[in-house]
Parts: C-alpha cells; sequence; structure tokens
C-alpha cells in the first residue's frame, strides 16, 4: 500500500476532520490529538491493513501519517 | 493432554435474561464534547444501556432471570442439581450469591451451589465447569446464571469506562443428555495484564473502609475513586486484536472444525471496533458476527448469551442446528473459546425488563 493510499484510509476514518489538513508529513498530534478514541482507531487500521500490533507507545512516538505509514512498512 | 478439551453428553437447552428498564444514551452523556460522541458511538457501537437504579442488584436481575427460565422449561426447580452463578458484583462479600438464589427460587437444599467472581470470559467458564460436571451423568441439570450491575462499579465523569458498561442477568439451562454433540472449550489467563482493567480498592489488600479510600490519579489523568473501575483501553485493544483472531484460529484447527463451518461467532461485546478488527482478520462476513451492544453496552459475562438471544432468535429453524463460537476476553487478563451446538429445540428466552 502506498503512503497516500494510507494517509487517505486515515482521512477516511476521521471524518470530522477536514480531509484537507490530513497530508502524510503534517503534525500528528495537531490534526489527531492522541485521544484513547482516535489512538485506537489508528491501531486498528494499522491491524487490518497490514496485521501487526503497534502498540500504544510507539505509536505515540509518530509525529506524522508518514511516521506510521514506516513503522507499519518496518514491522510487517 | 491438548489444551483444546472436549466434553460429551451435555445440551445447552435454553436461555433468559433480565435487564433493569431504565436506559442510558450515550448521545445524553454530558462528559463528551459533541464530536466525542458521534465518534464514541461509531468507535464502540454503543447508543444505549441499561442502568440498575440504586435498589436493584445483580441479584435481583438474576432471580428474575432464573424464575423465567424456570417457567420457559416447565422446570420443577427441585430438579435443578447445580447452581452456578458468575458475577463480579456480588450482593456481600459473604455469603456467595448462589446460596440466596436458591432459597429464593425455590431450588432444594441438596445441590451443588456456588458463585465465580469472572468476568468478560465468565459464561464460557461457566459453561465448561457446568459441563464438565454435568458429563459424568451423576448430575442432570445445571443452571448457569451470568449476572452484573457493573455500572455501580463507575462514576459518571469516567468517559472511558462510565458509558460502555451496562447491566444484565442471564440464565441458561445445561442438560445431560447422551446424544448430544461434543463441546470443545480452551481458557486462557495472564495476570500480567491485570493492572488494565482492576477495581484497586474494596478488597482485603488495600482494605474497605471508606475513611482510607483514596482518589487514584491514573495515567490518563482521570481521578478515580479507588474502589471504581479502571481499564487501559487502549492496553485492552491492543490485547483483545493481538491475541484473539490467532487464539480462534488455533482452536478452530484443534478441534478440526473449518472456520467456514462456523454459522455465528459471538464475541464479548467489549466495543464494536474491537470484534469488527477480530473479524477483519478472521476475514469473516459482518453477518456472522452478531452484535448485542449497540443497546446493551458491555454486559461483562452476561454478554455473549444475551447476545445470542437478542440477535440469533429470527435465525429460520431450517438453518439449525447452528454451530457457534462463542469467544469471551477480558478482564484478568482472561479469554476463552467455546465451540458448541445449539439444535432446534434450544429456547430462546425473552429478556425481561423490570
Amino acid at each position: 500500500m502506498s503512503l497516500e493510499k494510507f494517509t487517505s484510509l486515515i482521512a477516511d476514518e476521521f471524518q470530522e476532520i477536514d480531509p484537507s489538513l490530513i497530508t502524510a508529513d503534517a503534525d500528528l498530534e495537531e490534526i489527531i490529538p492522541m485521544s484513547s478514541l482516535n489512538v485506537i482507531l489508528i491501531m486498528a487500521i494499522v491491524k487490518v491493513e497490514y496485521g501487526i500490533d503497534l502498540d500504544v507507545k510507539e505509536l505515540k512516538t509518530c509525529t506524522s501519517i508518514r511516521d506510521v505509514y514506516e513503522k507499519c512498512i518496518i514491522n510487517k | 493432554m491438548s489444551s483444546v478439551i472436549e466434553i460429551n453428553h451435555i445440551d445447552l437447552k435454553g436461555i433468559t435474561a433480565c435487564v433493569p428498564k431504565e436506559k442510558e444514551c450515550s448521545k445524553d452523556y454530558t462528559g463528551f464534547s459533541p464530536d466525542e460522541t458521534n465518534k464514541f458511538i461509531r468507535i464502540t457501537g454503543i447508543e444505549e444501556r441499561r442502568i440498575a437504579p440504586k435498589n436493584t442488584s445483580a441479584l435481583d436481575l438474576g432471580i428474575h432471570a432464573l424464575n423465567n427460565l424456570i417457567l420457559q422449561h416447565h422446570l420443577n426447580p427441585a430438579e435443578i442439581d447445580i447452581l452456578l452463578v458468575v458475577s463480579q458484583t456480588r450482593e456481600y462479600i459473604m455469603p456467595q450469591m448462589a446460596h440466596i438464589i436458591q432459597q429464593k427460587c425455590g431450588l432444594r437444599n441438596e445441590l451443588l451451589c456456588f458463585d465465580i467472581p469472572a468476568g468478560c470470559a465468565g459464561f464460557n467458564l461457566g459453561l465448561s465447569i457446568v459441563g464438565n460436571l454435568l458429563e459424568a451423568g451423576k448430575y442432570k441439570k445445571a443452571v448457569l446464571i451470568c449476572t452484573d450491575t457493573t455500572s455501580k462499579a463507575t462514576f459518571y465523569n469516567d468517559k472511558a469506562i462510565y458509558p460502555i458498561l451496562g447491566d444484565a442477568a442471564i440464565a441458561s439451562l445445561f442438560e445431560y443428555n447422551e446424544t448430544a454433540s461434543p463441546i470443545y472449550y480452551q481458557h486462557f489467563s495472564d495476570g500480567s495484564g491485570a493492572e488494565y482493567l482492576i477495581i484497586p480498592y474494596g478488597a482485603y489488600r488495600s482494605g474497605y473502609d471508606d475513611a482510607t479510600l483514596p482518589n487514584i490519579l491514573y495515567e490518563d489523568g482521570i481521578e478515580r475513586p479507588g474502589n471504581k473501575v479502571f481499564i487501559n483501553g487502549n492496553k485492552i485493544f491492543e490485547f483483545a486484536v493481538g491475541t484473539i483472531p490467532s487464539s480462534i484460529s488455533k482452536f478452530l484447527e484443534s478441534a478440526n472444525t473449518p472456520i467456514q463451518h462456523i454459522d455465528y461467532f459471538v464475541l464479548h461485546q467489549a466495543n464494536k471496533i474491537i470484534n469488527e478488527t477480530i473479524r477483519k482478520q478472521l476475514r469473516q462476513e459482518a453477518e456472522k458476527f452478531p452484535m448485542s451492544i449497540s443497546v446493551f453496552g458491555n454486559t461483562s459475562s452476561a454478554s455473549i448469551p444475551i447476545t445470542i438471544l437478542f440477535a440469533l432468535n429470527k435465525v429460520q429453524p431450517e438453518s439449525f442446528p447452528l454451530k457457534l463460537l462463542l469467544c469471551g476476553f477480558g478482564v484478568g487478563l482472561s479469554w476463552s473459546n467455546v465451540l458448541i451446538n445449539i439444535n432446534e429445540t434450544f429456547v430462546f428466552g425473552k429478556i425481561e425488563e423490570i
């Protein structure tokens, strides 16, 4: 899966957020605050699309969607 | 010895349920911002739950469920040989609830009667215990009650757990039957995750005196009274989606049952996104994963049987027998799989409101 596709999957799940703000390199905490519900949504996408278990600590170290994507690629 | 256990000669004859009539809707919960409300409903699937009023206990709900079971099956209460009550919200520290229910529902004195303080995997645990006891043929009829009013163990401002837990009881009847299909089960425990879902105060390690009850500031920034439930939702999610899909696959393989032979996967109703993620990992259709969480929330050990009643009661008679995979997971941490057939004589009892 490309980074663009992964970013659009995230955008689909966060429909309450202006999609123009959801870009691969935007500051993740600024566009998607890492609340418990938001963390779960991202973990679910990663689990379903890549079959990997990204733990909460690891996810919270990511500063952008690109960071999350790269962790998925490395861990796959 | 295989860790998947087979038990024979046991029929699950029917289930009844009882819930409080009082409802609370997620959209009315004032602990959320409007955005959070919509997201909460979308992620958890919970639209409303049943909340027991102050004067209604898990014991009350359990008694109603059992009385209905007795009526539904035209049971003579004196025929019941085993009464097992699964609950984490017991009536008293002592005695056990099962003894009180035995007397209130007119069961005889000479019976095997006990409680188990289990949670989300409690129905499977109870089923395997009464199944093993019945299998030898010395006992003929067993009743398993799962009842909880866990809403009473939360406090309103805790948005991590208060809007999730609902109150409910079920009563189920198991009978010895020479011709019944085999039941398979497998249980797991991992106490390293005990702190992820816990009520730390109110028992004997920490004291149970109100005067010594502290508030605890947890890592999620919420301060809770020590005798209320704490959940680390992210860790529970990590555990459930990381552990359950492969646990179900391996279990079915050990039970020599191809996954496509399962008619329905009845999972503990923790939240919708957990069950959806598990389903997608198992590559199964949504229709095979019945849900009841939208109207009852997470009802602890009652959630699997109440989902059977709520979501499968309209299944056409020609579809029976139904092959069900029951999967409970949560507090402990504990998780458990059961493979069971229910046949056309199974009685889907009513879900009574009191």
